[in-house]
């Protein structure tokens, strides 16, 4: 079995990943300026470096998506033609994901968050939601 | 800025094996010397332009010595991904106007092609990454052409357009290519040979995709006192600016598409009180055919969504009124990043262009792209008749 590469945390996303790990996805509220994010250090909206975490919903969009007819990276390699692109999640963030399932992928087209454990690591794709 | 470009050399530029790219680098900085009518032992500054893309090319600051270069003012390597080759040029044309330096050579090269291997095996290298950036790896999107798919879809979706707009571009910049012997595909691509070819990531198809090359570019940058006396027609930088739009990655933004032109054309056309519609002809980075539809948005030549009329009523192709990369660019042409539309610009502006001469070209635009959109450098170039 090949897993997806799954990145290394940094100093911004070392929570991220650590509840990504625990199959949860979990997102940073600036304390200053209530601006949501996936994983960052200091806020962009309003530089303040505060931040209280708490879990998505899963929910979220097609922000752009695209169909790879060649993989490169034995994880995919039965996928083909393999589908992913950005999700922006209902909380606003945006984030790379693989997108699965039997729904019609377009920009705009809704998706729910699905999580895997890959060899004691948290991976989540995005399915979409059909009809 | 008060600094021209008088040398241009081009080694390889082939899709056949070559030397290493510390040996094409050597060879392309000769050639320029040579094209600009001086000795090596001229030049006192090396600015070396280095890929990360294609991986494993060693280019660094020993090419001094592979030169023979004693007693350089200057030696410098320059970072900015696809956009390091204007990164070079720029940091070249300050040293030169502060009296740094008086000859700079910059030089790009790489040898990415690996006769029998696909593309892939050197641009969709296998990595992990760190951080939430690295789930692209995770969700398979690797390679540039992965990334810039992203841009393109959102582009069409947003602006309700389909895939004869990407067509449009590959097929004009095809034209230009017939016209130059340098370039990679000269065969006309018609609308049905365009939508016959695969897909490589939707909706990028293969001909919307660079043409890779093993070579190396350099050009010579001096004052315009020196380039008066030189063997070949000046060619003046008359400004350089850089945009790094760094958009957020949430709603409200759309990293996808901000586009680091538009920074930079605020400065470029403010400097130099040159507008739009002064520009004779673009030499766009064009890695991918969605890159010069939002150049030229990016730029002001037209409202966002409507690049397309561009190519669409002829404009950019032989003959238009906007000549836009007029050499095959990077999709017909050679991909040697961000040196690729400077060559041919300097071309253009020279005026030796050959069967691909725009006529009267005074004033040019030159784009560089990194890291698809975040990394951008523009640089405006004026012929002769520019007074600096
Ligand atoms: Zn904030």
């Amino acid at each position: 079995m090949s897993f997806p590469p799954i990145p290394e945390p940094d100093a911004a996303s070392a929570g991220f990943f650590a509840a990504l790990d625990a199959q949860r996805l979990e997102l940073r509220r600036c304390t200053a300026c209530g601006t949501v994010h996936l994983a960052v250090l200091v806020c962009d909206a309003c530089g303040g470096s505060g931040f209280a975490p708490f879990l998505a919903s899963g929910a979220g969009i097609v922000h752009s998506f695209t169909r790879l007819h060649m993989a490169h990276h034995p994880a995919f390699a039965e996928a083909l033609p393999l589908t992913a692109g950005v999700v922006e999640l209902a909380e606003g963030p945006r984030l790379f994901a693989r997108l699965v399932g039997q729904g019609p992928c377009a920009v705009g087209a809704p998706v729910m968050a699905e999580f895997s454990d890959c060899d004691g690591r948290g991976l989540v794709v995005f399915s979409l939601i059909a009809g | 800025m008060k600094s021209s470009i008088v040398g241009l050399g081009l080694a390889g530029l082939t899709r056949e094996a070559t030397p290493p790219p510390a040996e094409l680098a050597r060879q392309a900085v000769v050639a320029a010397a040579h094209d600009a009518g001086l000795p090596v032992s001229t030049i006192d500054g090396l600015v070396v332009c280095r890929t990360s893309a294609a991986g494993d090319s060693v280019l660094g600051l020993d090419l001094q010595r592979a030169l023979g270069l004693r007693d350089l003012a200057l030696n410098r390597i320059a970072l900015c991904e696809g956009a390091s080759a204007l990164a070079a040029i720029q940091l070249a044309a300050l040293a030169v106007s502060a009296g740094a330096a008086k000859t700079v050579a910059c030089v790009f090269a790489d040898t990415p092609v690996i006769p029998g291997k696909r593309m892939s095996a050197s641009f969709g290298r296998l990595k992990t990454g760190t951080g939430v950036e690295g789930l692209r790896y995770s969700a398979g999107l690797f390679g540039g052409a992965a990334m810039y798919a992203l841009s393109a879809m959102r582009y069409l979706a947003v602006h309700g357009l389909g895939e004869e707009v990407l067509a449009y571009v590959a097929i004009t910049t095809r034209r230009w290519a017939a016209l130059n012997p340098r370039a990679s595909y000269r065969k006309p691509l018609s609308y049905d040979d365009y939508f016959a070819a695969r897909y490589i990531a939707e909706p990028l198809r293969l001909f919307d995709c660079a043409a890779p090359v093993n070579g190396a570019i350099a050009v010579l940058v001096t004052s315009p006192e020196r380039a008066a006396d030189g063997a070949r027609p000046p060619v003046h930088i008359l400004a350089c600016a850089e945009g790094h739009p760094g958009t957020p990655d949430r709603r409200g933004f759309d990293r996808q598409l901000d586009h680091g032109g538009a920074t930079a054309a605020r400065a470029l056309f403010g400097t130099t009180g040159l507008a739009p519609g002064d520009i004779d002809l673009c030499e766009f980075y064009d890695a991918f055919s969605i890159s010069p539809l939002l150049a030229l948005e990016a730029y002001g030549f037209c409202p966002a969504g409507e690049a397309r009329q561009a190519y669409a009523d002829g404009n950019a192709g032989p003959g238009g009124r906007l000549p836009i990369n007029t050499g095959g660019g990077h999709l017909s042409g050679y991909y040697l990043q961000g040196m690729t539309p400077v060559a041919e610009a300097v071309a253009q502006l020279r005026g030796t262009a050959g069967d691909r001469q725009v006529p009267r070209a005074r004033t040019a635009l030159v784009t560089n792209d990194g890291g698809r959109f975040d990394y951008h450098l523009g640089m405006l170039l004026g012929s002769g008749e520019h007074v600096t």
